[in-house]
C-alpha cells in the first residue's frame, strides 16, 4: 500500500492488466482512430522521437564541421540548411509538442480526475495535423533544404533564398495549428472538467504549467501563422510588406515573429517546470515549498512571457528607447523563474533525498536551467547584447534551457511516468547512468560555446579562425557523449517494455490522482470518479 | 444534489448518462458541463481567431502610419456601394442567426424547423455577401489593383505611391479573403445544421443538432460579422473625401 | 416571444444606423477625425454583436475573459511594438522593383 497519504478516497481499486488502455485493441486502426489520450500521448511520442533523431542528425553534421576551422565538410550552403533544419524541426516538431502532447496529454485528465480531454476527436485532429506538418517539412527538407534560420528572416526569405521556404512555412502553419488545437483542449478541460474537490489550488504544478503554456499557444501561435503566411505570398506575389526596397519594414516581421517565438520558449519552459515540480517533491519526500507562489510565477511568466520579444532586436535597428523597455521587461521576467528555482531548492531542505533517475534530470534541469537563465540576463543588459548579439554566447544561453532545461526535464517526464504509462519498471542503473552521460555531456558541449561566444565568434558561420579550434572540438566531443546519453533510454526503455518487471500503482509513493489508478490505467482512467479532499504533495515527515 | 460541473467543483459531479437528464458524450459528467465546455471552447478558439487576423491589422497600421495618401488613393479605388451594401447585408444575417439561436430554444418540432429556416436564411444572405465580394474581386482583376507582378492602378505614375497602394491592395486581398474564407466555413456550417435540424437522425440515441449546436454556430457567425465590421472603415473609408 | 426578440430587432436597426453614420461621414473632409469616427463606430457595433447577439452580456465570467484576453493580448502587440514605430526616424529606401526573383505571375516588368 501506499504510504504517502493519498489524496482521495477511493472506493474500489481496479488494478488488472486485462482492462488498460493497452489492451483496448491491437489493430492499426485502434490506434490510428483511437480518442483515448493516452493513446494519442503515444503517437505523439513515437512521431516527436523520430523528428528528434532527425533533428540530432542534423546537430550532429554540424558539429562534425565545427571540428575543423575551415569549412571543409559541407560547403557553406549546406551548412545553412542544417542549422535550419535543426532549429526548425527541434523547435516545431520536437520541444513544442514534446511535455504538452506527450506528457500533457497522458496526464492532464488522470491528474484532475477526468475521463478524457474535453474534445477527443479534437485531440486526434491534432495529432494529425502535426503529422501533417512534420511531413510537409520533412518534404522541403528533401526537396533540398531551407537556408534562412529557423527564424525566416526578410527580405531575405522573402526574396533573396532560392530555397523551399513556402513548403516549409506551410509544414509550420500546420503544426502550429496542431498546437492551438492542443492548448484550446487543455484550456477548456481544466477548467470544466475538474474531479470534484479538486480547486485549482489542490492542482498539481503540472496542470498549471500546462494550463499557463496552453493560453500561450491559444494566443501566440496564430500571430505566427499568419507572419508566415505574409511571408509566403510576399514570395509568390513579390509584394514588400516586409522588404524596405519595396516600401516595407524587415522590422515588422521581426516583430510579428518574436511576438510568437519570445512566447514559444516559455511554451518550451513552463511545461519542463511543470515536470520538475512533480519529480522533486516526490524524491524529497516533501511538499512543494510556496506552492502558491510557484502557481502564480507560472502565471507571471506567461504574462510577462508576452512583453518581451523585443529583445531579440536591440541590434536590428529598432528604436533604443523601445530596445529599454525591453530590457526592462526582461529583467523582470526572470523573476517568476528565479522564485521558481528558489522554491524548487528549498523544497529540498531537510528532505529525505534519494536519486533514482528522474531526480537526477529534475536536479540537473533546475542546475542548468538557472545558468541558462542567468545568461538570459546577461543578454537583457542592452549593451552586453550588442556585444553578445548572434555569437556563440547566444546559442549556448537557449541551449542551455532548451536541451540542458526542457530535454532534461522531458526526459525525467519520461522516466518517472514510465511504470504509469506502460505498466513496466525500466532498470534504475541504466537509467542512473544514461541520466549522468547526458548531463556530462551537455556541458561538455555548451559550456564551451559560451566562452566560444563572448570571444567574438559568430553563430550560424561554418569557418572560424584558429584560437577557436580547441574550444569547438571540446563542445564536438561533448556531441559525441550527448549523443550517446540519448541512445541508452532508446535500449533500456525499449528493453523493459517487454523485460522490465510489472509496475504497481504507485512505484514512487508519490502522490496525485494518477498514481491512485492503475499501471496502466483502465480506458477511463478511474474505475469510480475520483473525490479530491486533500491538498497536493501531500508528503509528511513520517511517510519513509 | 447541487449542481454540478465547473460552476461548483466541489460538488459530485452526476455519473455518466443519467437516464432522461440529456444526451452527452462519455467524457462529460453531465449535459452542462458539455455545453458549457463547448460554449467555452469556442470562445477560446475565438479569441485565437482575433489573433490570427491580428498580424494583418498591424501590417495596415504600419500602413496608414508610413503611406498615409497611398493607402487613402488605393481605398478611393474600392467599391465603396458594394462594400456598405455587403456590411448592411452581413449585419442583417447576423440577426437572422441570432434569431436561428433564439428560435431553436422553443421545445418541438415546429422551432426546429423555424430555426432550420433561419440558419437557411443567415446561410443564403452569406452567400449574397460572397456573390458581391466576387463581383468587386472581378472588377479590381480588371483594372489590375491585384498585387505582384501586373499591379498597375490607372494614372498613377509615382513609383513610392504605386508601391504603397499595392501594399494596401495585398492586405486587402489577404484580409477580405481570409474573411471570405471564414465566411464560407460559416456558410457550411449553418446550412449542414439547418439539414440536421429539418431531418433529425433516426433512433434515439443521438437526438442530432439542438440549441447548442446552433449557438456555437452563431457565435462564430457573429464573430466574422464583427471581422468585417472592423475591416470595412479600415478598408473602404479611407480619404473618401478626396485627395 | 415577442419581448425576447425585441433586443435583437432593435440591435440590428441601431446597427443599421451606425453603418449609415459610418458610411456618411466618410465623406466630409474632416481629416484624422474621419478615422477616429470610422473606429469609434466599428467598435460600438462590434461591442452590440458580441454584446446581444453573442449574449456576453449575460455570459458567464470566463467567457467573458476568454474574449478579452484575445483583445488584451492584439493590444499589447499594436502598443509595445508601437513604442519602437513612435520613436524610431522613418529613413524610407529608394524604391526598387523586385529584379532578384523571376516574376512568376502576370507580365514582369522587370528583368
Amino acid at each position: 500500500m501506499t504510504s504517502a497519504q493519498s489524496d482521495l478516497e477511493l472506493l474500489e481499486e481496479d488494478t488488472s492488466a486485462a482492462s488498460s488502455y493497452l489492451a483496448e485493441g491491437y489493430s492499426l486502426r485502434s490506434w490510428l482512430f483511437t480518442r483515448d489520450h493516452k493513446r494519442i500521448a503515444l503517437l505523439y511520442a513515437v512521431s516527436i522521437t523520430l523528428f528528434f533523431a532527425l533533428g540530432g542528425v542534423a546537430a550532429a553534421l554540424i558539429r562534425l564541421e565545427l571540428a575543423t576551422p575551415q569549412g571543409d565538410l559541407v560547403t557553406a550552403d549546406t551548412y545553412n540548411k542544417l542549422f535550419t533544419a535543426h532549429g526548425v524541426i527541434m523547435v516545431w516538431l520536437f520541444l513544442i509538442p514534446s511535455i504538452p502532447s506527450v506528457l500533457g496529454n497522458f496526464l492532464m485528465p488522470l491528474m484532475i480526475g477526468a475521463r478524457d480531454l474535453a474534445f477527443p476527436r479534437l485531440n486526434l485532429a491534432s495529432w494529425y495535423l502535426y503529422m501533417a506538418g512534420g511531413a510537409l517539412v520533412l518534404w522541403a527538407l528533401l526537396a533540398g533544404g531551407v537556408d534562412t534560420g529557423w527564424t525566416f528572416y526578410t527580405p531575405f526569405s522573402t526574396m533573396f533564398s532560392n530555397s523551399h521556404v513556402t513548403l516549409a512555412l506551410l509544414g509550420v502553419l500546420v503544426t502550429g495549428f496542431s498546437s492551438i488545437l492542443t492548448g484550446l483542449n487543455f484550456i477548456v478541460t481544466v477548467h470544466t472538467m475538474r474531479a470534484p474537490g479538486m480547486g485549482w489550488f489542490r492542482l498539481p504544478l503540472f496542470v498549471w504549467a500546462n494550463y499557463a503554456t496552453s493560453i500561450i499557444l491559444v494566443l501566440a501561435t496564430p500571430v505566427l501563422a499568419m507572419t508566415l503566411v505574409l511571408v509566403a505570398v510576399e514570395r509568390l506575389f513579390q509584394v514588400g510588406i516586409f522588404d524596405p526596397a519595396l516600401g516595407g519594414d524587415p522590422l515588422l516581421f521581426q516583430h510579428l515573429f518574436w511576438f510568437y517565438s519570445h512566447p514559444a520558449v516559455y511554451i518550451m519552459v513552463l511545461p519542463a517546470m511543470g515536470v520538475a515540480s512533480e519529480i522533486i517533491p516526490c524524491f524529497a519526500r516533501r511538499p512543494v515549498f510556496g506552492y502558491r507562489f510557484m502557481a502564480y510565477a507560472i502565471l507571471a511568466i506567461a504574462v510577462i512571457g508576452f512583453l518581451v520579444w523585443g529583445h531579440h532586436m536591440f541590434v536590428s535597428g529598432q528604436s533604443v528607447y523601445a530596445g529599454m523597455v525591453f530590457s526592462l521587461l526582461s529583467f523582470m521576467v526572470a523573476v517568476p523563474s528565479a522564485i521558481k528555482v528558489f522554491n524548487w531548492t528549498a523544497t529540498l531542505y531537510k528532505g529525505r533525498i534519494t536519486f533514482p533517475a528522474p531526480m537526477l534530470y529534475a536536479l540537473g534541469f533546475v542546475g542548468l536551467f538557472t545558468i541558462g537563465g542567468l545568461t538570459g540576463l546577461f543578454l537583457a543588459a542592452l549593451a552586453l547584447d550588442v556585444h553578445l548579439s548572434d555569437t556563440y554566447f547566444v546559442v549556448a544561453h537557449f541551449h542551455y534551457i532548451m536541451v540542458g532545461g526542457s530535454v532534461m526535464a522531458y526526459l525525467g517526464g519520461i522516466h518517472f511516468w514510465w511504470p504509469k504509462v506502460t505498466g513496466r519498471l525500466y532498470s534504475e542503473a541504466w537509467g542512473r547512468v544514461a541520466a549522468l552521460v547526458i548531463f556530462a555531456g551537455f556541458n561538455l558541449t555548451f559550456f564551451p560555446q559560451y566562452l566560444l561566444g563572448y570571444a567574438g565568434m559568430p553563430r550560424r558561420y561554418h569557418s572560424y579562425p584558429e584560437e577557436f579550434q580547441l574550444l569547438h572540438v571540446l563542445s564536438s566531443a561533448g556531441a559525441v557523449l550527448l549523443a550517446v546519453g540519448y541512445l541508452m533510454p532508446l535500449g533500456y526503455l525499449a528493453w523493459s517494455l517487454r523485460y522490465g518487471r510489472r509496475a504497481p500503482p504507485n512505484p514512487w509513493q508519490a502522490t496525485g490522482l494518477e498514481w491512485q489508478t492503475a499501471s496502466p490505467p483502465p480506458v477511463h482512467n478511474f474505475a469510480q470518479p475520483p473525490v479530491v479532499v486533500r491538498g497536493p504533495y501531500a508528503y509528511t515527515a513520517d511517510t519513509p | 444534489m447541487s449542481p454540478s460541473g465547473p460552476l461548483h467543483p466541489d460538488t459530485p459531479t452526476s455519473p455518466i448518462g443519467t437516464p432522461g437528464k440529456g444526451h452527452h458524450a462519455e467524457q462529460f459528467g453531465s449535459r452542462e458541463q458539455q455545453v458549457f465546455a463547448r460554449s467555452f471552447g469556442m470562445w477560446v478558439f475565438i479569441a485565437s481567431e482575433f489573433l490570427f487576423f491580428g498580424p494583418l491589422l498591424f501590417a495596415y497600421f504600419y500602413l496608414r502610419l508610413h503611406f498615409p495618401e497611398a493607402c487613402a488613393a488605393a481605398s478611393r479605388h474600392t467599391d465603396f456601394l458594394a462594400g456598405t451594401v455587403n456590411t448592411a447585408v452581413l449585419l442583417t444575417s447576423s440577426l437572422l442567426a441570432a434569431l436561428a439561436g433564439h428560435a431553436a430554444e422553443a421545445e418541438g418540432a415546429g422551432a426546429r424547423r423555424r430555426a432550420a429556416r433561419l440558419l437557411v436564411a443567415t446561410a443564403a444572405l452569406g452567400l449574397v455577401f460572397l456573390a458581391l465580394k466576387g463581383y468587386e474581386y472581378h472588377g479590381e482583376f480588371a483594372e489590375h489593383l491585384f498585387p505582384g507582378a501586373g499591379f498597375r492602378p490607372e494614372g498613377v505614375l509615382d513609383d513610392r505611391l504605386r508601391g504603397g497602394m499595392e501594399l494596401f491592395f495585398l492586405l486587402y486581398f489577404l484580409m477580405t479573403g481570409l474573411h471570405a474564407l471564414h465566411l464560407s466555413v460559416g456558410i457550411g456550417a449553418c446550412l449542414w445544421l439547418a439539414a440536421g435540424l429539418r431531418h433529425p437522425p433516426e433512433g434515439g440515441a443521438d437526438p442530432g443538432p439542438d440549441k447548442e449546436a446552433v449557438e456555437l454556430a452563431g457565435l462564430y457567425w457573429h464573430f466574422v460579422d464583427v471581422v468585417w465590421v472592423f475591416l470595412y472603415p479600415l478598408l473602404y473609408l479611407v480619404g473618401r473625401a478626396g485627395a | 416571444m415577442e419581448r425576447a426578440i425585441r433586443p435583437l430587432i432593435l440591435t440590428w436597426l441601431a446597427l443599421l444606423v451606425l453603418l449609415a453614420l459610418t458610411a456618411g461621414a466618410a465623406w466630409l473632409r474632416l481629416g484624422w477625425i474621419n478615422t477616429a469616427i470610422g473606429l469609434a463606430v466599428a467598435l460600438v457595433k462590434a461591442l452590440l454583436v458580441a454584446l446581444v447577439f453573442m449574449r456576453l452580456r449575460r455570459a458567464h465570467g470566463l467567457l467573458r475573459l476568454a474574449a478579452l484576453a484575445g483583445v488584451v493580448t492584439l493590444a499589447l502587440l499594436f502598443i509595445l511594438s508601437g513604442t519602437d514605430y513612435a520613436t524610431r526616424t522613418d529613413v524610407p529606401a529608394p524604391f526598387q522593383q523586385p529584379s532578384t526573383v523571376m516574376p512568376r505571375l502576370g507580365e514582369g516588368h522587370g528583368p
